[in-house]
């Protein structure tokens, strides 16, 4: 009897384990049906900047390195996208791969110049490389149309059809989003679990004793930080497809300050805590700013609030709620938690 | 102890001539002479015990042999190759492994997983970036090993910071045995500990394969005379006696700086 009254126990939390995944799916793919078009829009912009959010949190939350500089990804996978598609094709098949290509480049070489330095010296580093980069895309009016930003980029290709267009239409782009934020978000998923995952939760928590047994921390360090930059980069090449433009405020600070908060307020060391934290800043940006002009103040707000109180961001707040002990951000690596 | 570790110490040594030799190591703070021209050298398996008063530089030496700290001035030469040159990291593959006199593990991480890392390492699978942690069966084994080895196999579940000093202790050794080193320094192992615990880690010590090279700083007298072939005895940054047990206790300058004190010492504590 008891035995039998555990396995169905068993079964349940089994089959409440993928419940939840499975609804969450369903949900998705029936919004763009049923939602007007305005809220369409905000959710394919929180799934782009939910991969922008993760992809900061390998390094924030599961690496320990806290960058003030992740725009510089984000806007270089968005200009490069933009740019390509401007002089050379819309074909996705072409721009994308030159957007990924051309932030891995810029993590590579900033990431190299920056991973050897740790706390403030690296989050001014990256600060600082990255207004560098605004201020090139600022001011490099031929190629990025400075200060009014680059407009006039065709519609993504994917070639399939002549004329391309095939994702002109929003619930298509939607879609096409939420298959690229599923593979980043199961990928992620995947790295994390992974010896290199675990790696770099070492280095979080003490990068002194990671030397010393062995690891070539600067190395995983960088490795970390041209990931995080690629991912990024494709959240920005998704953000130029949605937008058909670029701004070069996306290069800017305060984007690497906004997607600093969203990773905070959802919960850095869990990956869908980012995500959750992009859709909490971006509908209460889209609410709030209807209503008033004192938006950055709200959000200011809800920022300390969350900073004092939930120090796990909304991802602890679920915890608490649903019993389980407050977790330290990162995988949980004891058998008996 | 595990056989497999054994013969891969003896494998590599058998052609050695010294397993560690520093030479005339001088390391320099500001004006204060931590090192001031250490040489000696370690035989393969061979059990050093290095001991002096507070103060006399065994910390900075170890640092400067593991790689923490560059030497002033001097060499340091494992297995007979010159590694001066070369990060903490590198070292450690090469065979090197060290404790630290202050407990410096992964506080926020299981006991296992501490020990983990470690193995992984080693095993040259650190950088897997697409298979699962729990899927590398023969790191899971060396980790449950390394476990049983250090007397912790039915802690690997708990989280670090909630060990009990002696545990966390103890993993501190386990972290260093896990690298499977062919040197392994162990920085006051014993730090801290009651009475019980470090007869447990005199055990634990002296289970290490024969074949091990091992240099150990320690303050309890008991525990050097229980682990120790050899001593070297420092003294304001210098070697001032270096040898058998017996021997450096019946030296008058060495009972003068630092047996002396010991006894002091003794006589405060009871």
């Amino acid at each position: 009897m008891e035995a039998e009254a555990r396995l169905a126990g068993a079964r349940l939390s089994r089959g409440s384990r993928w419940l939840l995944p499975a609804v969450l799916l369903v949900l998705l793919a029936v919004y763009p049906l049923v939602v007007p078009s305005y809220l369409l829009s905000l959710l394919t912009e929180v799934l782009i900047y939910g991969i922008f959010a993760m992809s900061l949190d390998l390094l924030l939350g599961y690496t320990g390195l806290v960058s003030f500089g992740h725009a510089a990804f984000f806007g270089v996978g968005a200009y490069v996208a933009g740019i390509t598609a401007v002089r050379l094709t819309p074909h996705m098949g072409i721009t994308l791969p030159l957007a990924l290509l051309g932030a891995a480049v810029a993590a590579l070489i900033i990431g190299y110049l920056s991973v050897r330095t740790s706390g403030i010296y690296f989050l001014m580093l990256t600060l600082a490389f990255a207004q560098v980069l605004y201020a090139v895309a600022f001011k490099w009016t031929p190629v990025t149309g400075g200060s009014n930003g680059l407009s006039g980029i065709p519609r993504p290709a994917l070639g399939l059809v002549a004329g391309g267009g095939e994702l002109a239409d929003p619930i298509r782009f939607y879609f096409f989003t939420l298959v690229m934020f599923l593979l980043v978000y199961f990928g992620l998923k995947r790295v994390v679990g992974s010896p290199f995952g675990h790696t770099l939760v070492g280095i979080r928590e003490n990068e002194a004793r990671m030397s010393a047994i062995g690891y070539n921390v600067a190395r995983y360090k960088l490795a970390a930080f041209v990931l995080a930059g690629v991912l990024a980069g494709l959240a920005g090449a998704l953000n130029t497809y949605l937008n058909v433009f670029v701004s070069p405020a996306l290069l800017n600070w305060p984007t690497s300050g906004q997607v600093l908060v969203m990773v905070i307020i959802g919960g850095a060391g869990t990956l869908i805590g980012p995500v959750l934290g992009a859709g909490l800043v971006l509908l209460l940006q889209n609410l709030v700013s209807s209503q008033t002009d004192r938006w950055p103040m709200i959000m200011g707000a809800v920022f300390i609030i969350f900073v004092l109180v939930a120090r796990f961001g909304m991802v602890g707040i679920w915890d608490r709620i649903v019993g389980r002990l407050a977790r330290r951000p990162g995988p949980v690596l004891s058998d008996e938690s | 102890m595990s056989n497999e570790w054994g013969a891969e110490v003896n494998s590599a040594l058998s052609t050695q001539h010294s397993a560690l030799r520093v030479d005339g190591l001088r390391r320099q703070f500001g004006g204060l002479t931590a090192l001031g021209g250490v040489s000696f050298s370690v035989a393969p398996g061979e059990r050093r015990a290095i001991i002096g008063p507070n103060g006399a530089g065994k910390t900075t030496l170890f640092n400067v042999i593991s790689g923490e700290l560059a030497p002033t001035d001097g060499r340091v030469y494992l297995e007979g190759e010159d590694v001066t040159d070369l990060p903490n990291y590198e070292r450690a593959r090469l065979g090197l492994a060290r404790t630290f006199q202050r407990n410096n593990l992964f506080l926020g991480l299981s006991v296992r997983e501490n020990v983990r890392l470690a193995v992984q390492a080693r095993r040259g699978v650190a950088h897997r970036i697409w298979s699962r942690v729990d899927s590398l069966a023969v790191v899971t084994a060396e980790t449950d090993q390394v476990l049983g080895e250090l007397g912790l196999a039915e802690r690997g579940g708990v989280l670090v910071r909630n060990l009990s000093y002696g545990e966390q202790r103890q993993l501190e050794v386990a972290i260093a045995v896990a690298s499977r080193p062919r040197v392994l320094l162990l920085d006051e192992p014993t730090a801290g500990m009651s009475p019980a615990e470090t007869t447990a880690m005199v055990r634990l010590v002296s289970a290490l394969p024969a074949e091990l090279t091992l240099l150990i700083i320690e303050h309890d007298m008991d525990v050097v005379f229980a682990l120790a072939d050899r001593i070297t005895v420092l003294h304001y940054g210098e070697v001032l006696a270096d040898g058998e047990p017996e021997t450096v206790r019946g030296n008058p300058r060495v009972a003068e700086v630092y047996m002396g004190l010991e006894a002091q010492v003794m006589s405060d504590e009871s």
